[in-house]
């Protein structure tokens, strides 16, 4: 599904090159749950970004389903990010002044949907992930548990290949992370190819191959041998 | 104290370092300070400012006449004002002047100026001090005759002496007569007519001629009186007195002291404070004003919003400084202290700013001299008054634009900002809702200037298409007063004819002709009239508007003769009387008859009947915007006319006739000086100078109110943009396109625009009721001031709107997905 080759990602600075991401070369299957770790300031969150298509200021060749990212004009990466990608943050990002319906429905407003099916899937998400009682809440009268169950909602009512999620559980006690953690692999066991970041060595667990980043490189790829509880 | 000292320190240094902002703060305030200050220095001078150089204004009083056609405030005759001057037991002293156009004979010409003939008592009742000499004895008061002497205003004895010591016992020749100088008035005395540049005072005594007025007769009202209460006095003692002398000069002279309506006529006092203006043109002036404060107060509202929106942006900026003082023990109320202190301190430079701007403006306006032929003189400077009200507007304009950003971010509920930022991210304008509030604000106020000024401005394009009843293009108006140069009719005549001869014959002149009065001019004479056949109602107003004209008036102003024919030679000095009515006048006076043959009659000491020999058609007499009115034409032939312009009708641009007619006046008249000199188009401008400079002015405040509200708009949407980026950035993160962003920033920009305009629109229609009586023709419904100009406004608002809107759509969600 994903194809990185030679990804370099570097600021100029007064003091000459930073590199962010240096020579990265990663395959990803359809299908496959990849963690990706590593110490802070390693590259974590933008190689998730390069990923996502929201970073264009990167070298090298990147193929998402078959298509040659590092060829495509801004408008048909953002196009392709419509169509096949979803994001999960680790401070949710509700938008405050919107319900919980109306937060779900804003990817789906960015992506032509019509009115009715917007209001079908909507009604279809909340179901979906239990939360119809909440619909017409704010995300202030939510918990961080139900806030980031919202955020995961959001991200796949459009029901994307791709679902990048950075530190989906950094801000959640330990009990409503692992539900969260839960989700995405029912997710993935659904066909949704997953991309995490994260710090925690459990949630890394959940997923089928964990890949270590340091100082921009890849250091290291672990195999995970049984999956997460 | 110590902290206030302090607190200033702070102020200074939290405005040195940003001084961007404070340049913008302070320029905005400073032109929202300079428009009120400007227009405050001349409510000041026309209005509020005591008279220069007269002792004790406060014991001053006007006294007025009521008018033989009702209105209360007139002016009084000799012999009355004798009778007045006689109640000593409630006036310490009373005075009367009468204001003149005069000539002053030089080494270069004759200089044409105004004086003031008075009685004797008049510098003494207004308790004015000489600055040189003496002014008059008591044996120059009265109209007897007998004591050429004269006094100079201090002015014109700079300018025409050089301020020499020697001057008196000169003689001077005024209007011809010879004059000795006695005194020189204080600096700064203009005499009793606000406005008015008077600098020459005449006794009664000196010369008949100069009176220009019978002080025999009771009929002739032209006299200002003023006197001077008993100390202890108050007016409506005063009052009293003079309802019982009014009595008994109605017991005394019924016929003079009854007017039209049959009712006796009343005196009436008035305080000085209160007759700066006189009383009968006090309501429009204080109108005009009112207007005029009001246009300012609008732009300074704008700028205090301005200022008030740049100040809750940067409290955006400090709401952690603010939470960490809160947290370190900080009141509320000290807090807010020191943030007014920052406000009052913008305020005061504002203010500065403004008095320098006022400053200008009052120079400009001071040297602004419109081309009408009375010369206009308002003392417009920045005094202690102006200082004054520009502190007191200063401290309130702070309080105004600081105190509701000031207690915004000092609420308690922004303690959180020192913790981090939520997790969620507002998406709304709630927020910033007063800025919102603000910039609607700005928006309806500019659009109500704009709307007012476009209104004057259509008035102004109407004013072009209004069938004045006359042609203004390519016609000279050269205007002389023989009355003042002591010319008698004979002389007169033959000046005029001899005039007209050598004007005719010049290259380029198609038709000359004289008239008393010009069409749309400042003077508009009346006469109550005797119309044969038509039965007066009881107390109906029988005075109607006239002209004094020569030959060949109507063919040279472009006025059709409908019936009958025009004025021309046959209605010599000798020959039967003969009258032109107008449409209107035939209509009123004999619906259904024939006009042609009938008579009229005139009061007066000419009153006689005169023959309706034609109709001319109906035109604007007094004004533009006037409804169709009765008005008559006497032959100036048949009539002691000795203060004519000549009219000339041109092939080409009249002015370039100007050297040869004067050199046609110089020739048959040296040292006759001319009173004024101008082309009708110019005159027809001059009465549209109000609406002109209505325009004008708010135009040009408009147009600043719109750049402040456009730059308040600006402001409002970056601040927006910048308090939600990340959220346009995750909005950008979950699939949002540039387009889709920027839509929705200008939507919500636009939002306000709309309801700013909304707003805006009710308030210029309710105005636009108010200035209907300066619209010409209009009703102030005017579609195209209603519809193009939100139109431009909204235009001007895109604009401003979509820069930070395109900013927003170029927003990096990178920037939001940052967490590391």
């Amino acid at each position: 599904m994903i194809q990185l080759r030679n990804v370099e990602r570097y600021y100029e600075t007064k003091a000459g090159r930073t590199y962010v991401l240096r020579n990265v070369n990663l395959d990803v299957r359809e299908g496959e749950f990849l963690t990706i770790m590593g110490p802070s300031g390693a590259g974590k969150s933008t190689l998730l970004s390069v990923l996502g298509l929201l970073d264009h200021a990167w070298r090298g060749e990147y193929y998402l389903l078959g298509q040659p990212v590092h060829r495509l004009s801004a408008r048909d990466r953002a196009a392709l990010n419509r169509k096949t990608i979803g994001f999960v943050f680790q401070q949710y990002h509700l938008l405050d002044d919107l319900t919980v319906a109306e937060n779900l429905e804003v990817p789906l407003s960015y992506r032509d949907v019509p009115r009715h099916q917007r209001q079908a899937l909507v009604a279809d998400t909340l179901d979906r992930f239990g939360i119809v009682g909440k619909k017409d809440l704010f995300p202030s009268q939510l918990s961080g548990g139900q806030q980031q169950l919202v955020g995961v909602a959001r991200a796949v009512i459009a029901n994307p290949k791709l679902i990048l999620a950075d530190e989906p559980t950094g801000n959640l006690h330990s009990s409503q992370g692992r539900e969260i953690m839960a989700l995405f692999r029912k997710l993935n066991e659904e066909g949704t190819t997953i991309i995490q970041v994260t710090h925690s060595e459990e949630n890394a667990r959940y997923g089928h191959r964990i890949i270590q980043l340091r100082d921009g490189w890849i250091v290291g790829e672990e195999v995970v041998a049984a999956a997460g509880t | 104290m110590k902290g206030l000292v302090r607190e200033i320190r702070f102020a200074l240094r939290a405005l040195r370092k940003r001084p961007g902002f404070t340049a913008v703060a302070v320029l905005t305030l400073g032109l929202g300070l300079g428009a009120n200050l400007s227009i405050f220095s001349l409510v000041d001078a026309a209005l509020l400012r005591p008279p220069a150089a007269v002792r004790e204004p406060e014991r001053l009083v006007t006294l007025w006449t009521s008018d033989f056609s009702g209105p209360r405030y007139g002016g009084t005759s000799y012999p009355d004002y004798e009778a007045i001057a006689a109640a000593a037991d409630v006036f310490a002293g009373v005075a009367a002047s009468s204001p003149r156009p005069l000539s002053l004979a030089g080494v270069a010409g004759s200089e044409r100026l105004f004086g003031e003939i008075v009685s004797a008592n008049y510098f003494d009742v207004l308790g004015v001090r000489p600055a040189l000499g003496r002014f008059f004895l008591p044996q120059e008061a009265g109209a007897a005759g007998g004591h050429p002497v004269v006094v100079l205003g201090w002015g014109l004895w700079q300018r025409a002496f050089g301020g020499s010591r020697d001057v008196i016992g000169r003689t001077v020749r005024l209007s011809g007569v010879p004059l000795t100088v006695v005194g020189v008035a204080p600096p700064g005395f203009r005499g009793s007519i606000r406005g008015l540049a008077l600098e020459v005072w005449v006794p009664f005594s000196a010369d008949r001629a100069l009176l220009g007025f019978r002080p025999e007769g009771r009929g002739d009202r032209g006299l200002f009186v003023t006197a001077r209460l008993r100390p202890g006095v108050t007016v409506a003692e005063a009052q009293a007195r003079l309802d019982l002398i009014a009595r008994q000069l109605h017991a005394a002279y019924a016929q003079e002291w009854t007017d039209v309506r049959g009712r006796p006529r009343v005196l009436t006092a008035v305080p000085e404070r209160l007759s700066r203006v006189p009383p009968m043109a006090r309501g429009p002036v204080v109108g005009f004003m009112a207007l005029l404060m009001a246009i300012v107060a609008i732009v300074l509202l704008i700028a205090c919003a301005n200022v008030a929106n740049l100040l809750l942006a940067r409290a955006a900026g400090r709401q952690r400084e603010v939470a960490i003082r809160l947290a370190l023990g900080a009141t509320r109320r000290r807090l807010v202290r020191q943030l007014l202190v920052e406000s009052l301190l913008l305020a005061l430079a504002g203010g500065a700013l403004g008095v320098l701007v006022a400053r200008w403006t009052t120079a400009l306006l001071a040297g602004f001299h419109p081309p009408i032929d009375v010369p206009l003189a308002l003392d417009l400077r920045v005094d202690g008054a102006v200082l004054g009200f520009g502190l007191l507007l200063s401290v309130a304009t702070a309080v105004a634009f600081g105190l509701a950003p000031a207690l915004r971010v000092t609420r308690p509920d922004l303690v959180p900002a020192l913790r981090d930022e939520g997790s969620t991210v507002r998406a709304g304008g709630r927020r910033f809702g007063l800025r919102n509030l603000l910039v609607i604000g700005q928006v309806a106020g500019s659009l109500v200037l704009l709307v007012a000024g476009s209104l004057f401005l259509r008035t102004l394009r109407q004013a072009t298409r209004i069938d004045a009843g006359f042609d203004p293009e390519n016609l000279l108006l050269v205007a002389f007063d023989l009355t003042a140069e002591r010319y008698d009719p004979a002389r007169a005549a033959d000046f005029y004819r001899r005039l007209e001869e050598r004007v005719s014959a010049l290259p380029g002149v198609r038709a000359v002709t004289l008239a008393q009065w010009v069409p749309l001019g400042l003077d508009f004479a009346r006469r109550g009239l005797v119309v044969e056949g038509y039965q007066a109602r009881p107390g109906e107003d029988l005075e109607q508007g006239f002209n004094v004209v020569g030959d060949d008036y109507f063919r040279t102003l472009g006025t059709r003769i409908v019936r009958g024919r025009a004025l021309d030679e046959r209605d010599h000095a000798g020959a039967p009387l003969a009258v032109v009515v107008n449409e209107s006048f035939a209509r009123r006076y004999w619906p259904g008859a024939d006009p042609l043959g009938k008579h009229i009659g005139w009061e007066g000491p000419d009153g006689r009947m005169a023959e309706v020999v034609g109709i001319a058609q109906d035109g604007k007499y007094r004004s533009l915007g006037e409804e169709p009115r009765p008005y008559f034409y006497i032959a100036a032939a048949q009539v002691d006319a000795r203060d004519l312009t000549l009219h000339v009708r041109t092939a080409g641009d009249p002015r370039a006739l100007v050297p040869a007619v004067r050199a046609a006046v110089r020739e048959l008249a040296p040292g006759l000086p001319i009173a004024k000199l101008t082309t009708l188009r110019e005159q027809v401008a001059v009465s549209l100078l109000p609406q002109r400079l209505a325009a004008v002015v708010l135009g040009v405040l408009g147009a600043g109110a719109l750049l402040l509200a456009v730059v308040g708009l600006h402001g409002v949407v970056a601040y927006a943009v910048s308090l939600r980026t990340r959220e346009l950035g995750i909005r950008v993160a979950l699939g949002a396109r540039p387009a889709d962003i920027q839509r929705m920033v200008l939507a919500d920009g636009m939002r306000l625009v709309a309801i700013g305009a909304a707003v805006g629109l009710a308030l210029a229609l309710a105005a636009s009721r108010l200035l209907r009586g300066f619209l010409l023709g209009g009703d102030g419904a005017d579609p195209v001031a209603f519809v193009a100009v939100p139109l431009l406004l909204a235009g001007v608002a895109l604009v401003s709107a979509y820069i930070p809107a395109r900013r927003a759509g170029r927003v990096d969600p990178m920037e939001a997905l940052r967490v590391e």
